[in-house]
């Protein structure tokens, strides 16, 4: 039986139509995924399902959830509804729950909403129980919490009443891995359980081919192609499809290493933060952030750093950069500690977020030579090496007049490898660089370092959560957990043949594709 | 929560122990002698020295400020040079038209400030919207002692509800007290006001995109009932702050709606002072206003506990 039923949806925001002819099915027990890049429309769709859309959103067509049609519905009716009949979990565990209420009283509070005959407090407990949330006590405040442990209370939140649908808009894209995993695994849980329907929004496709038992593929606002997943991924019908399964597991032809003579020189670095003193005379206690770590790149390598959040490697990163002081150990660049000013200029950073990595008011040609300040003068052929910088990494020189805001996110992240290049630095930092980036953009992006790398021999340390892209970008990773490299070796061997468990772990925690070596 | 409301009460004493060195040390340093102020110019050079002597102006700086502190601790804030009264009783008598006057004027402002902030909130963008912030647009821009001279002109002299200056005293009761105090306190309120509801709306709309409102309205929860329960007390921490700064403002700034009205108040007590070179009695008043500030501030900080639990795990 069909328990949501979209029709024909239509969404428009101010004339600008965001869904065209939507339609798409989940029947009880069922897990549908409705995949696509930004700006696909697929958290419109759930969106519209919760009829939660933005202020002046028109929908029309029909969306039937369990015989009600919602659009029909008035607003007291969809309260009924929501939280009751559908539940939602969102992308961002650490904003979605109300920070200046217990976990405890949020849970409950949807249970007191929809079922008055019920102790809210005895079932939230039990609520939070099922979500593995044994150990948490109801009083607890949301800044107590881990983000794994977040997302299971605005799961608990959701389920709690019961509902026949769950929406999951982008449940495990702010987890790492390891979380990832157990809250998927705990999502199919909770809906096989039940019997509810799971619709499942996720820009991810290895999530997908996990998780769902069909999926439905969204660009530009309309459904491109639908069916069951294992076939839908075998062989998918729609080009788009295609190229964005080509793009997830795009690989990349990085040129041969060239040398090994060490560039960057990491040796025994300690890094302490003083957490707040408990006691006033008693001695100030410390949080080893990054504990003993030593490692070299040689000229011309391409390192990779992957880790869970939380591990230290943004603190190493700054390290790196001379931007945070260390406790014990060196770290040198040709034999120079990065601390001097000389040795700011020999390296560059590429940063995650595209858009806030550029002030917005300064044009392109002022935005990419900011590096030249740390030259001793500046260089004489100014208008050249904008021109080059913007042609190595696909932009046209004609760019340089223009602002951030004209850029889509991808040619920002351009803009940015320009700018960390304009200057030719001996080392590029690039710290989790295409993470923010739409797959089919971050195969591009991909490409552009690997070319880059063929034109210049760049030296670079890739720093990431994500392994498919760091297996494929760089020659050997190092692998960090608790301020420590517990792993450091070739990127492929460490990928088939991990030698420790926590890589081990971490490799088996991450989704993946199996069906598309098979396609053609 | 214990451990941060200690943290800042040591916060507390040592911005009074070093106001109080600061405002000692101004006033050393302004020019003038009260001796000889008191005395006149042509004063005998050994009458004005008994006088010195006699107000302890002939004491050592260190000795002179000790004194002040020690005395103020005790309640003694020493003896005025022009009246020759404890300055504690001079103040007390300002305090009890001062403070309940800030109090009258806050709760005034509240009461106004909350319910139009989060009308304009919750409807933002239409006319209700506009009207409310084109309200507290004028409501910043009049002068308050105008709005305070309007107020007189309307409700005193046309319609006759209110007198038009002094206070009536709180042994004429409680009522007539609070009648002759209604005038200046709206006078005082309506820009805070306006201020304050401003404040409340944007704060309220900032929480309103908050991803926890969605994660609200996604219980079933109604927009007015997630308003309620999740918004309000979210977009309280910005609104205490102004809240805190206005109390402050209020407790010493009312000197020209004081002026207006003919109100025994502090400012008028602070600013006769220093025209008569009373200087023990600017030093008190100040030390005095000082210490409201800065009590206002911790009680505050201890609202912001109160409101956001981050706040207590921190020291």
């Amino acid at each position: 039986m069909t328990l949501l039923r979209i029709d024909a949806l239509n969404v428009q925001i101010g004339g600008t139509p965001i869904l065209s002819d939507v339609s798409l099915n989940v029947a009880a027990g069922e897990v549908v995924a409705v995949t696509g890049e930004s700006g696909s429309g697929k958290s419109m769709t759930a969106l519209s399902v919760m009829q939660l859309l933005p202020d002046g959103a028109q929908a029309t067509g029909a969306v039937t959830l369990d015989g009600h049609d919602l659009l029909q519905l008035d607003e007291p009716t969809l309260c009924t509804l929501r939280g009751n009949t559908v539940g939602m979990v969102f992308q961002e565990p650490m904003t979605a729950l109300n920070p200046v209420m217990t976990i405890g009283a949020q849970v409950a509070e949807t249970l007191r909403l929809h079922r008055p005959d019920l102790n809210a407090d005895a079932q939230a407990r039990a609520v939070l129980d099922r979500v593995e949330l044994h150990d948490i006590p109801m009083a607890r405040f949301p800044h107590e919490l881990s983000g794994g442990q977040r997302q299971r209370v605005v799961i608990a939140i959701a389920i709690a009443c019961g509902p026949k649908l769950l929406i999951a808009d982008e449940p495990t894209t702010a987890l790492d891995v390891t979380t990832q995993a157990q809250i998927l695994a705990l999502l199919k849980r909770l809906a096989a359980e039940d019997g509810m329907g799971l619709l499942m929004i996720t820009h991810d496709l290895a999530v997908v081919a996990q998780m769902a038992d069909r999926i439905t593929v969204m660009r530009h606002g309309a459904v491109v192609e639908h069916g069951a997943t294992a076939p839908l991924l075998a062989n998918p019908a729609h080009d788009y499809t295609r190229a964005l399964l080509a793009a997830s597991t795009h690989r990349v032809a990085l040129p041969e290493a060239s040398s090994d003579a060490p560039l960057l020189r990491v040796d025994g670095v300690v890094r302490d933060y003083a957490l707040p003193r408990t006691r006033l005379f008693a001695p100030a206690r410390h949080h080893r952030a990054v504990d003993g770590v030593s490692f070299d790149i040689p000229r011309g390598g391409r390192i990779g750093l992957v880790g869970e959040s939380g591990c230290g490697k943004s603190t190493l990163t700054r390290a790196i950069l001379g931007l945070e002081p260390v406790q014990a150990g060196s770290i040198t660049l040709d034999g120079t500690p990065v601390t001097d000013p000389s040795v700011r200029r020999k390296m560059q950073v590429v940063f995650q977020d595209p858009y806030g990595s550029f002030n917005p008011r300064h044009r392109v040609s002022r935005l990419i030579t900011e590096p030249f300040h740390l030259l001793p003068e500046p260089p004489p052929d100014r208008a050249d090496r904008i021109a080059t910088a913007l042609t190595d990494v696909g932009l046209s020189p004609a760019d340089a007049d223009k602002y951030p805001h004209q850029f889509s996110g991808g040619q920002r992240q351009r803009l940015a490898i320009a700018r960390a290049l304009i200057i030719r630095p001996e080392l590029v930092i690039f710290d989790e660089a295409v993470s923010a980036l739409d797959v089919s953009v971050r195969a591009q992006i991909l490409d552009l370092i690997a070319g880059l790398c063929a034109q210049y021999n760049l030296t670079y340390l890739f720093i990431s959560h994500d392994l498919s892209v760091v297996r494929t970008i760089t020659d050997r990773v190092l692998v960090m957990q608790a301020g420590k490299i517990v792993e450091d070796g070739q990127t492929e061997t460490v990928f088939t043949a991990p030698a420790h468990p926590y890589t081990r772990t971490l490799i088996d925690a991450a989704p993946t594709l199996p069906q598309l070596e098979l396609t053609p | 929560m214990l451990r941060y409301a200690l943290k800042r009460l040591t916060s507390l004493l040592i911005s009074l122990a070093i106001a109080s060195l600061v405002i000692f040390a101004v006033i050393e340093v302004a020019p003038g002698d009260p001796a000889s102020f008191m005395l006149g110019v042509n004063a005998q050079e050994d009458t004005l020295a008994a006088l010195r002597a006699e107000l302890g102006l002939d004491q050592s700086k260190v000795q002179r400020y000790l004194a002040w502190v020690g005395g103020m601790v005790q309640g003694d804030f020493g003896t005025s040079y022009q009246y020759r009264t404890p300055v504690s009783d001079m103040i007390a008598q300002r305090l009890w038209v001062s403070l309940p006057l800030a109090l009258y004027s806050l709760a005034l402002s509240t009461l106004i400030a909350f319910p139009a902030g989060i009308y304009a909130a919750s409807r933002r963008g239409k006319a209700g919207d506009v009207g409310v912030m084109g309200a507290t647009q004028i409501g910043i821009a009049i002068p308050n002692f105008w709005f305070a001279m309007m107020l007189v002109l309307v409700f005193a002299i046309n319609l006759r509800w209110f007198s038009a200056g002094g206070f009536a005293g709180w042994d004429k009761g409680v009522f007539a007290a609070l009648k002759s105090l209604t005038l200046p306190a709206i006078a005082l309120a309506l820009p805070q006001a306006a201020i304050l509801a401003r404040v409340m709306r944007s704060s309220l709309l900032d929480i309103m995109g908050e991803d926890f409102m969605r994660t609200a309205r996604a219980k079933g929860l109604t927009r007015a009932q997630a308003l309620r329960r999740h918004g309000l007390r979210n977009a309280l921490i910005p609104v205490l702050t102004i809240l805190g700064l206005q109390f402050s403002f209020l407790l010493a700034g009312g000197i020209i709606i004081e002026q207006v009205f003919y109100l025994p108040g502090l400012g008028r007590l602070i600013f006769q002072s220093i025209s008569a070179r009373d200087l023990i009695v600017v030093e008190s008043v100040t030390m005095l206003l000082v210490f409201a500030v800065i009590v206002v501030n911790f009680a505050v900080d201890l609202a912001y506990a109160a409101v956001d639990p981050r706040l207590r795990g921190r020291t």
